[in-house]
């Protein structure tokens, strides 16, 4: 063993244990005694031989003292000691101990949990074998990867050199499919991938239980119905146990033998979009039918249909520059065969011929949400860096003033013959232990508050459940670690300048004179008070905005029942569903507490929905365009205004029994068309090809996309084609609506028809506004952090004022100054921070308000009444935290401080 | 310290030295540390005094060096005590220092010589 480890071990084996101590402690007490025992030997008596032993031995603490230096590691001993002290420190001041860490915690684990949510969207890579290596074929140049028809994959998958270039596979963007689950329970939207064969082995997945695809199981378009789960999804549904391959899984009607599950953590390469189970892209025809065009599975060089996102996995060795030469010469001899089937001057060929083709690093997946949330991450990483800011500069205030309270004990070791360098690192320690207890707390409450947000993000469209998988990995924990340090120095400062002070004479003088009044302090805590302001005012702004969304008039009643159903499942035909569909109505009508059914076949309060823009379609008979009116149509069956509350202002509702002739048009929709004259009886068209509908009624405008859309026009539409629609059910009261007993007789009415679960109007207002209720949620959140950090600060910097003024207190109190007058001195004070926090925190608070405008509903972005009121707020609660120190200084004994002089 | 006129002239140790005669007197064989202190100051005929106790640093410093190892070991008396002993890169160590020794002395001799 080399002597430098040796050396390093026997010395680590002095730190922690004392037998080195001991060792040395009789080696010296033997030599002593062998000393003192050869004078007693000469004749000596027995005093004299141990004074001349001692004598000619010199001082064993000496020589203890100097082995033990040699053998220990002082610095880790000092560490060591250094960290006890801190201990216990922190356990006799437990309140402020307790402060200090709490609004650290907070102010990291905000910071942290927008970092490891920003880490999870935008930066991480996809979980798989060798990211780095992986490209997707795209002609965008950012937001996702752009989707290709499989013809010319298989062009790119065939290429003759491609066998050493690259391994490219296919995959269709992830689509909800329904999937049955068994008796009793109803069927749920299972997200699926169709991929190409090789797409595991290309992206770099592993499967851990049963086999990936092989090129046997898909050779035919329509063949191939086998699955692979991601990990997540088998322990969903079959609880994780290992018998799952060979059983069957229905998707979108057809069943599916399962081969094979993903590794944990896989979940397909679409970034916030997880897949839950993969099918062979041969399986397309079988499952999205009538897919517009000729069959997606052509090979042949014609009419693209693009469906496929193209994903590569580089060889060792070879450039991204190579690749894509090739891949792009692949490509254009394609084009020029399509030119040549279809005809040069088609536009579909023009545009291929003018599109940019690139490859581009795949290793973060196909992001196309990333750029939704772009925006508001890098908004509420400003936030909350500014929330990590204040509260580390609380943290300093914090321990400015126990620095202070601790300006004699400093002083006094500094003159026993500490060394400055001693006494910082000592604070050091300190400061780090502090910080770093508050960042394992922070780590706590950034896994709670990400997991959280994650959960509500996840709800915010239902029809496209996005899911991030935020986890606190090396990342994140390095963040925190960073945020620890950083914390840890801003909590230094204080220390350092009062062991550089060098007023020795305030060992005496308690009006230290080196307390000057820290203006530095002030400055902070105006700083924090300011983003307080800001914060308020934005978290008031969206807090009205939820409010004013919530509790609108929507246009309908908010306790109706909404059943989804799927009339002609099974292949029924039309009339037969129809019959049916009435039939369910006319029963539902009868349970107790219903006051009428419905039936409607479009969507209500719900994004993705239809959404026709511009009006260019819109004609009427006299010819009256509506140019830029947004207008959208909605599918009206019998019943149905009456179920949901809608009534006309002008003429009738549609009539129940299709008469296909016939539309109702919502007062938008006629104001816009027909302005002031009388739309009934007049003629609308919105298709060129079929005939002009007659105008039978005017109803009250009501929110049919989104909570927002005021002055959409709506066109309603008697339902043609009952395939999947909706029963709307009006119930007597909310608590009715959510009673369980009325949804299980509807249940058992409907019975296996039943195409999703049972909500109401309520519940989809609450999800249409997820998105507003999650950001004013957050932001009223750090609001109220903030604003409890600052008002700790107040308190501190007033108790410490108070404290540092208590000789002077004493003398005016002695000279007939009433309590009131110091109670108004330190309120003075605190004012003294309050208001030119205000002066510039209110007109900062409108400049940045504006960033907020397009969020907001109904209410300005300068709204002066949210503005009074926050300000208001801000000034009772700061000053209320300077009310406690004030009471203190009212209550000082004057006599009680000179006898202490 | 009072000084008995009897006691030859105190010769003071300069420094490093003390390395030097430890390795010097373990040499002939391993030894404990009062036995060590003894046999200098036997064959420096007294001229070299240490003050005992210094020589345990000097050990302890060159334990960690590598030149000398430890053993717990008893004494004739039956006392437990700490033997050292020279290693092989003390001994390497005792020969490069002896003669580095000699040629500083030789040199200085020089030097005095010369005046």
């Amino acid at each position: 063993m080399p002597q430098v480890l040796k050396r390093l071990l026997l010395r680590l084996r002095a730190t922690f244990s004392a037998r080195q101590d001991r060792d040395t402690r009789t080696e010296l007490d033997l030599h002593l005694r062998l000393l003192e025992e050869e004078y007693l030997a000469n004749g000596m008596a027995p005093g004299d031989a141990r004074r001349l032993a001692r004598r000619e031995f010199g001082n064993p603490a000496v020589f203890q003292d100097a082995s033990r230096d040699l053998f220990s590691f002082r610095l880790i001993e000092d560490l060591v000691r250094d960290l006890l002290y801190a201990g216990r420190e922190m356990r006799r001041s437990a309140g402020f101990t307790a402060i200090a860490v709490a609004s650290l915690a907070v102010g990291i684990g905000a910071a942290t949990a927008t970092f490891a949510v920003t880490e999870a969207v935008m930066m991480r890579p996809l979980p798989v074998r060798n990211p780095e290596r992986l490209v997707a074929f795209t002609t965008a140049a950012d937001g996702g990867w752009a989707t290709w028809s499989y013809a010319v994959f298989a062009r790119w998958q065939r290429l003759p050199a491609s066998a050493g270039l690259f391994e490219v596979a296919a995959a269709s963007d992830v689509r909800p499919l329904r999937s049955a689950r068994g008796s009793g329970e109803a069927p749920e939207e299972v997200p699926v991938s169709l991929v190409s064969h090789n797409y595991f082995d290309a992206i770099g997945a592993r499967v851990v239980v049963g086999r990936p695809f092989a090129g046997r199981d898909a050779m035919a378009p329509g063949t191939g119905a086998v699955a692979i789960l991601s990990d997540g999804f088998w322990r969903r549904r079959f609880g994780g146990a290992p018998d799952v391959l060979a059983k069957a899984i229905e998707l979108g009607g057809v069943q599916f033998t399962i081969i094979g599950v993903a590794e944990s953590g896989f979940t397909g390469h679409s970034v916030g979009h997880p897949v839950d189970v993969w099918v062979p892209l041969t399986m397309q025809p079988a499952l999205v039918p009538g897919m517009p065009g000729p069959s997606s599975l052509d090979e042949s060089a014609g009419a693209e249909v693009r469906w496929l996102k193209v994903v590569g996995h580089l060889a060792d060795g070879v450039s991204v520059a190579r690749a894509e030469s090739a891949a792009r010469v692949a490509r254009q001899v394609f084009i020029a065969e399509k030119a040549a089937r279809l005809g040069a001057d088609k536009p579909e060929v023009a545009r291929d011929r003018t599109e940019s083709f690139r490859l581009v690093a795949g290793a973060t997946g196909d992001g196309v949400v990333r750029e939704q949330f772009a925006r508001p991450l890098t908004l509420l990483t400003v936030i909350t860096l500014l929330v990590l800011v204040v509260a580390c500069t609380n943290f300093t205030n914090l321990m400015f003033a126990r620095a202070e309270a601790r300006r004699r004990e400093f002083l006094i070791r500094l003159a026993v013959g500490a060394g400055r360098w001693r006494l910082v690192r000592q604070s050091a320690v300190e400061c780090l232990a502090l910080a770093a207890i508050a960042g394992v707390l922070a780590l706590l409450f950034a896994g709670w508050a990400s997991s959280l947000a994650m959960s509500l993000v996840s709800a915010l469209d239902p029809l496209e459940p996005l899911g991030f998988a935020v986890e606190l990995n090396t990342r994140v924990m390095a963040f925190a670690g960073a945020c620890v340090f950083t914390a840890a120095l801003f909590g230094l400062w204080p220390c350092m300048r009062l062991v550089r002070s060098t007023v020795i004479s305030s060992v005496h003088h308690r009006t230290a004179a080196a307390g000057a009044r820290p203006v530095a302090n002030r400055i902070m805590l105006v700083g924090q008070l300011i983003v307080c302001a800001i914060l308020m005012f934005g978290a008031g702004l969206l807090l009205r905005t939820v409010i004013n969304l919530r509790t609108q008039d929507l246009g309908y009643e908010r306790d109706v029942l909404l059943i989804p159903i799927e009339a002609d499942r099974l292949g029924r035909p039309p009339d037969a569903a129809s019959a049916l569909v009435e039939d369910l109505r006319q029963r539902i009508a009868t349970i107790p507490g219903v006051q009428a059914a419905g039936v409607f076949g479009s969507a209500l309060l719900d994004y993705g929905a239809y959404w026709v823009d511009g009006s260019e379609r819109l004609r009427t008979d006299r010819g009256e365009a509506a140019a830029g009116t947004r207008w959208t149509f909605a599918f009206a069956g019998p019943g149905f205004f009456d179920a949901v509350g809608m009534r006309a202002v002008q003429g009738r509702p549609l009539s129940g029994a299709g008469h296909a002739g016939e539309v109702a048009i919502n007062e938008s929709l006629a104001r816009a068309l027909f302005g002031n004259a009388d739309p009934i009886g007049r003629q609308l068209g919105m298709n060129p090809k079929e005939p002009m509908l007659t105008i039978v009624g005017v109803m009250k405008d009501a929110r049919q996309i989104s909570p927002r859309d005021r002055g959409i026009g709506v066109a309603y539409l008697p339902i043609q084609r009952y395939g999947r629609v909706t029963l709307a059910v009006r119930l007597a009261s909310p608590a009715l609506a959510q009673a369980a007993s009325v949804r299980q007789q509807a249940q058992t009415i409907v019975g296996d028809v039943l195409s999703g679960p049972m909500t109401t109007i309520s519940q989809e207002l609450e999800r249409s506004i997820a998105r507003e209720r999650l950001t004013s949620g957050i932001a009223l959140f750090l609001a109220v952090l903030v604003v409890a950090i600052g008002c700790v600060g107040i308190y501190a910097l007033m108790a410490y004022d108070v404290t540092r003024r208590q000789r002077e207190f004493g003398v005016r109190l002695a000279l007939g100054a009433t309590a009131g007058g110091l109670v108004a001195t330190v309120l003075h004070d605190g004012a003294a921070i309050v208001a030119p926090a205000l002066a510039i925190g209110v007109p900062a608070a409108l400049v940045t308000s504006r960033l907020l405008a397009s969020q907001l509903y109904e209410v300005d972005a300068r709204d002066p009444w949210t503005l009074s009121l926050v300000a208001v707020l801000l000034s009772i609660v700061a000053m209320g935290a300077a009310f406690r120190p004030a009471r203190l200084a009212s209550r000082t004994d004057p006599m009680a401080l000179l006898r202490h002089e | 310290m009072p000084r008995s006129s009897a006691r030859p002239p105190q010769g003071e140790l300069l420094q490093g030295t003390l390395p030097l005669l430890i390795l010097r007197t373990l040499a002939t064989g391993p030894n404990h540390g009062f036995a060590i202190a003894r046999r200098i100051q036997q064959i420096s005929r007294a001229v070299l005094r240490i003050e005992q106790g210094s020589l345990y640093p000097a050990l302890h410093r060159m334990e960690l060096d590598g030149v000398i190892e430890a053993y717990w070991g008893t004494t004739e008396n039956n006392r437990k005590a700490k033997y050292y002993r020279l290693t092989r890169r003390g001994t390497r160590e005792l020969a490069s220092e002896t003669e580095r020794w000699h040629s500083i002395a030789a040199a200085i001799a020089a030097v005095l010589q010369e005046g």
